[in-house]
Parts: structure tokens; sequence; C-alpha cells
């Protein structure tokens, strides 16, 4: 009897463990994005306008101002809690807001066009790095 | 120039010769004596209002105070792959990032306009001049 307890233990135990694994696995890819749709959906507006790629230049790699972040090589799933707080409205940027989620609608962006477009940015040669405050400054 | 135009203008030399003399007004030469100033300063005055133009909008950051103040940051944004918990995202990588959306992201969260409980409470301590230092040591941070 005590033997099976133990065993439920460990089986109870690897359960949890592949769970929390799984979930975490999922977190940091979320559903994968398709790049090729997402660079697409980057530098095409379907209903006209302004493309991601009119401000985020060169994949992201430069921008048209100092206020428009980089965001070649930028995390995906950041990318994606960005935009989605964009259309919820939870994150303000007027043109942002605009830009994901037209009052109309017509330019909304889908659950599936966002992970495209941070599968898309995310693959680009990364031109911001993760800090390294041992490193002296530059420039 | 006639006789009569030469003898008003040397008589309103001879007067404004008289009054500098006297402690007033401009020295007669004052012509000669502006461009001998002008060319002295004008290379500073160029600097100046080149230092105008191309002064942007916000304070000025210093990148080595910036980097005393971004000790913090780095449990964070300095752990590669570090996870954000609830909901669960990395934190973006900032080294290399422009300056002034650095300090336009730190300023909402100083306000509130940008939630994230613990950059809200980092950056509520923050004053504009911090801020302007963080960023314009973060962009500069990293930049290939």
């Amino acid at each position: 009897m005590s033997t099976n307890i133990r065993t439920m233990r460990y089986v109870v135990l690897a359960a949890a463990a592949a769970l929390a694994w799984s979930s975490t696995a999922f977190a940091v890819g979320g559903p994968r994005g398709d790049i090729a749709a997402g660079k697409a959906r980057f530098e095409y507006t379907p209903e006209g306008g302004q493309s991601c790629a009119s401000c985020h230049l060169e994949s992201g790699a430069k921008s048209i101002d100092g206020n428009t972040p980089l965001l070649a090589g930028q995390y995906a799933d950041y990318l994606e809690k960005s935009l989605k707080d964009y259309r919820s409205g939870a994150r303000v940027n007027v043109l942002m807001n605009a830009q994901v989620d037209a009052e109309e609608g017509t330019n909304k962006l889908t659950d599936a066009d966002i992970a495209n477009i941070a599968a898309y940015l995310a693959s680009q040669p990364p031109v911001l790095s993760v800090y390294d405050h041992s490193l002296p400054k530059r420039r | 120039m006639s006789q009569r135009e030469q003898g008003a203008v040397s008589a309103c030399r001879a007067v404004a010769r008289g009054g500098y003399n006297r402690g007033l007004g401009f020295p007669p030469d004052w012509p000669n004596l502006l461009e001998r100033l002008m060319r002295r300063l004008l290379p500073a005055l160029a600097g100046a209002a080149l230092a105008l133009v191309y002064t942007p909008a916000y304070a000025a950051g210093n990148p080595e105070n910036g980097r005393q103040l971004a000790f913090t940051c780095s449990g964070c944004h300095g752990i590669e792959e570090y996870r954000n918990a609830y909901p669960s995202y990395r934190v973006p990588k900032i080294a290399g990032q422009n300056e002034a959306y650095l300090a336009n992201s730190l300023k909402a969260y100083r306000d509130g306009s940008r939630q994230h409980p613990t950059m809200v409470a980092q950056a509520s301590s923050f004053s504009d001049q911090d801020i302007a230092d963080l960023a314009a040591y973060f962009s500069t941070q990293g930049r290939q």
C-alpha cells in the first residue's frame, strides 16, 4: 500500500512537471507564426493606408524617427503582447491603436496576423540585444 | 557726393567723435570694430545656432549616470530569455533601442498610461533627468 502511494507520488510529480513544461513551451512560442505570411502582412496593408513597414523600416532594423521602436530580432512573444495590447487599447499610442485596430475594423489584425508578424520580426538579424551591465559604454 | 553732403557727414562725424570722447554713443569707427568683433564671435555664434537646431526636445541624457541607474534593470533585461510572469512572455531586449522611444516608455510607465506592475514601480521613482540618462545609456548599449 505504502509503495503504491509512493509510486502515485512520482506519477503525480511527473505529470505536474510535464504540464509545467508544456505550458512553458506553449508560452515561449505561442502558436507558431508563419514568417512569410508575417512579412507579407508587415509590408502590405490589404485595405490601403500605411503599412507597418512605412515606419518600421528595413524589416524593423531602422525606424522613421526616434519615437518609433526598432523591432528586428525582438522576442516574438513580447511583440505579440505589445500588438495585442495596442489592439485592445490596454497600451495607448494613437498611431498604433489605429494601425492594428481601426475604428471601422478595416485593418484589424487577427491573432494569426499578430503571430505571423511577431515571428517575422523575431526572425530578422537582431539590432537589439539583451542588456549587459558588465559591458563598457559604446560610442 | 556734393560739398554740402560731405560737410554734413564730417559734421556728423565730429559730433559723434565728440560724443564718444565724452563717453557717449558708439566709437566713430564702429563699423570696423563691429566687423572685428563679429569675426571673433562668428564661430561661437554659429556653434550656438547649430546646437540650438540639433538639441533634442527632451533633456540631454548622461550615459554615465544612466549606467549607475541601470544596475537594477539588469535583473530582468540583462538575462537572456528572461520571462515575465502572468502573463508569461519574454522581457524585451532594450539595449540598442531608440533613445526617444525608451524615454517615452519610461515616462508612460511613470504616469501610469502604460501598465506593468514592476515597470510602473521602477519608473515611479525616476526624475526626468534619470529617464533621459537611462535612455541615453541603453540606446548606446550593444549596438552593432
